[in-house]
């Protein structure tokens, strides 16, 4: 059902429970093609108001009292087929909190907790990313490994699909961040469902987790020692994987985009395909950089890498919301890898920058990284 | 009219038909040859679901015999390691031919297209296009040169008759199809269904009519050729991956076509025709040909790629 501005004036009219009745079994906000009209019921407060992370867009965008309800309203437009993220911020009493929208049930999980989700008409979460009981899933094992490199033992899991064969070989992905990926972003789903299809072939999935991460993935070189001197090793030593660098791939979102890079940068023909979502591969053509101190090694790196860029790869998908704040970085790292001569598939999204703007693009990047299977079957 | 297959010594009648498993038309199939006792199936290419053939038992009402073609492998490769070897050295050998000629192709392949797209379609423009059109056709067929210098590299180093395990499979599959009356040969992974054949030596040994359907119908052609068109952001052009069988010539089979090439594409289609040179044949879930050991002689429900682009009812 779709309630219009004049209904929820007219609403506003005869009071908070003409409201009620009129929101009663509907998700907020209402979304109207490109407008979505947020609404949150909070009669005393302060001041009631919406915060997301849309770079471009005033973080905290106040909403406006609806009448003499204790209802508050906010309407924007965003581009059709924007998915957003987003808080209500409330101050009362001079106290500010951060709340879920709780007339909206969709939220998005991470690491902070997550956020209430608009969707935009047009966008369509990806069924392909859904778990579905009659596909055949994958199992999980997990080892420990120690390092030298980075001084102490990792734990390591490792995705196996449900058509691993031991007496077969398989193409070999390594995922940063690969708990979070299993979680904020159903990687696991996603490649039960794109296995299952035969959209891409059955791939051992190496899910690395960090302890520091902002400081192991700031494209330190401990951490690309650990990948490809001790854990690549050890991985090939445990599975029947291809041992060679066209049947690698190195993936990760954020800073797991920049270990992804830096880790292929410092062992050129290690990995010949990489994924990086939403990198941040932050730098500066003159001057200093205004990001903070944890990405000084990351523009020191990404200088460096820009200045000579090699061939840390042979196909490179990269993809980026085009609400970051990061999206001019990525969009700057394209022509730099073609003139290279790197094979390079770059896609934004009307997203942010967040798990299931990853997870959305997990089907265009795997699939193009790894287009074997639909080739060779015909049934 | 097709002449003659390209091996002398297999003369085996064929039905060719397209996808099998939603709507079977298997049993009309071997009513049609009379074919009444036990059959074999060849479900090599369905890999570690080579026993999921309930849906094939229940298709027709012959005895159902399976060749174990891909499991019998598996027990050879245990028991002696060096085929397996050898086999993926090969294989790591022939992707790296597919990938140069992928590149070679690639590159041409959008020649032809930026061609094609121009307004005027001027005498020179068709030079070139016929030009480019040639090249692709010859590299296509150098990459098959290598291609069987690599197979042929491999025979001689596994020597197969010297090998007791490649001695012992191929028994072993003859003796389970013993008494089989016609071979059922199913698709899926198509090079994994070649590797089989060949290492078997089965259709050599036991040249029994067959009815093949989708990837197995592809795999008894001279040329198999790769392609999908539809996959999210398909990557490279079609790709030549070796020669099949040659049980029939002159014609290359696209099954399923219309839920993996761009039909409605002339260019694509126009392209995919010109580099092919032979007829393209569009093998949907009705189509039938058969193939009496030397010709067509039946043909029913076929779609035909015309050179420029157009697809039409085949009546050749």
């Amino acid at each position: 059902m779709t309630i219009t501005h004049l209904q929820l004036i007219l609403a506003a009219n005869s009071g908070d429970a003409a409201i009620a009745k009129l929101l009663q079994g509907i998700s907020l906000p209402l979304v109207q093609e490109n407008e979505a009209t947020f609404l949150f019921e909070a009669g005393d407060a302060e001041a009631v108001f919406l915060q997301h992370w849309v770079f471009g867009l005033s973080s905290r965008i106040p909403f406006e009292k609806l009448g003499e309800t204790s209802w508050w309203v906010l309407t924007l437009a965003f581009p059709l087929n924007s998915r957003i993220e987003y808080k209500i911020g409330v101050r009362q009493n001079g106290v500010e909190v951060w709340l879920h929208d709780p007339g909206n049930p969709r939220i998005a999980h991470d690491p902070f907790g997550g956020n209430s989700v608009v969707q935009l008409t047009g966008y369509v979460e990806p069924e392909w990313s859904l778990s579905d009981p009659e596909t055949p899933q994958g199992t999980l094992e997990t080892w420990s490994i120690p390092s030298r490199a980075l001084g102490n033992e990792r734990q390591v899991r490792v995705y196996l699909p449900a058509r691993f064969r031991p007496n077969r070989r398989h193409r070999l992905l390594m995922v940063h961040d690969g708990d979070d990926y299993l979680r904020y972003s159903r990687l696991g789903a996603v490649l039960d469902n794109l296995t299952q299809r035969w959209e891409i072939p059955p791939l051992v999935v190496v899910l690395l987790n960090p302890q520091d991460r902002l400081r192991e993935y700031g494209a330190d070189p401990r951490h690309a020692a650990f990948v490809v001197e001790e854990l690549l090793p050890e991985v090939e030593r445990r599975y029947p994987v291809i041992a060679d660098p066209s049947a690698r791939c190195l993936a990760g979102a954020s800073f797991g985009g920049v270990a992804s890079l830096a880790t292929a940068w410092y062992y050129p023909q290690t990995f010949d395909m990489l994924l990086l979502q939403s990198g941040s591969f932050a730098f500066t053509d003159i001057g200093l950089h205004t990001r903070g101190p944890v990405f000084d090694p990351v523009v020191a790196f990404m200088n460096k890498f820009r200045q000579s860029v090699g061939k840390p790869a042979r196909k490179i998908y990269a993809s980026c919301g085009i609400y970051e704040s990061l999206i001019y970085e990525n969009r700057s790292l394209v022509p730099l890898l073609q003139n290279a001569e790197v094979q390079v598939k770059f896609e934004e999204a009307r997203d942010g920058h967040n798990w299931e703007n990853w997870r959305d693009r997990l089907r265009n990047g795997l699939t193009w990284l790894f287009p074997v299977p639909l080739w060779f079957y015909y049934e | 009219m097709p002449a003659t297959s390209r091996h002398p010594e297999h003369r085996q009648p064929l039905l060719l038909l397209g996808e099998q498993r939603e709507e079977p038309r298997l049993q009309q199939a071997l009513e049609r040859w009379k074919i009444s006792g036990p059959v074999g199936l060849i479900a090599a290419g369905w890999e570690e679901d080579e026993f999921e053939d309930e849906w094939v038992r229940s298709a027709v009402q012959n005895q159902v015999v399976n060749s174990q073609l891909y499991e019998l492998a598996d027990r050879m490769f245990a028991e002696d390691p060096e085929v397996l070897a050898l086999l993926r050295s090969r294989q790591d050998r022939l992707r790296e031919l597919r990938e140069i000629n992928q590149v070679q192709v690639d590159r041409m392949c959008r020649v032809i297209r930026e061609l094609m797209r121009r307004t005027t379609q001027s005498p020179a423009v068709q030079e070139a296009l016929e030009l480019t059109a040639r090249q692709i056709r010859e590299a296509d067929e150098q990459h098959l040169q290598r291609v069987n210098e690599v197979l042929q590299e491999f025979e001689e180093r596994i020597a197969p008759l010297n090998r007791p395990a490649v001695l012992t499979y191929r028994a072993s599959v003859l003796e389970r199809l013993q008494g089989c009356e016609t071979l059922l040969l199913a698709g899926g992974h198509v090079g994994v269904l070649l590797n089989r054949l060949e290492l078997s030596r089965l259709l050599t040994f036991l040249p029994l009519p067959v009815i093949a359907w989708s990837g197995g119908a592809m795999a008894l052609g001279e040329r198999v050729y790769f392609f999908n068109q539809m996959i999210p952001h398909a990557t490279g052009e079609m790709e030549l991956s070796r020669r099949g069988k040659g049980l029939y010539t002159q014609m290359q089979l696209f099954p399923r076509a219309d839920e993996r090439l761009k039909v409605n594409d002339r260019i694509e289609m126009a392209l995919l025709a010109q580099r092919v040179a032979e007829p393209c044949l569009l093998l949907d879930h009705a189509s039938e040909l058969e193939w009496d050991g030397e010709r067509l002689v039946n043909c029913a429900g076929v779609r035909f790629l015309q050179e420029d682009g157009d697809v039409v009812e085949w009546k050749p």
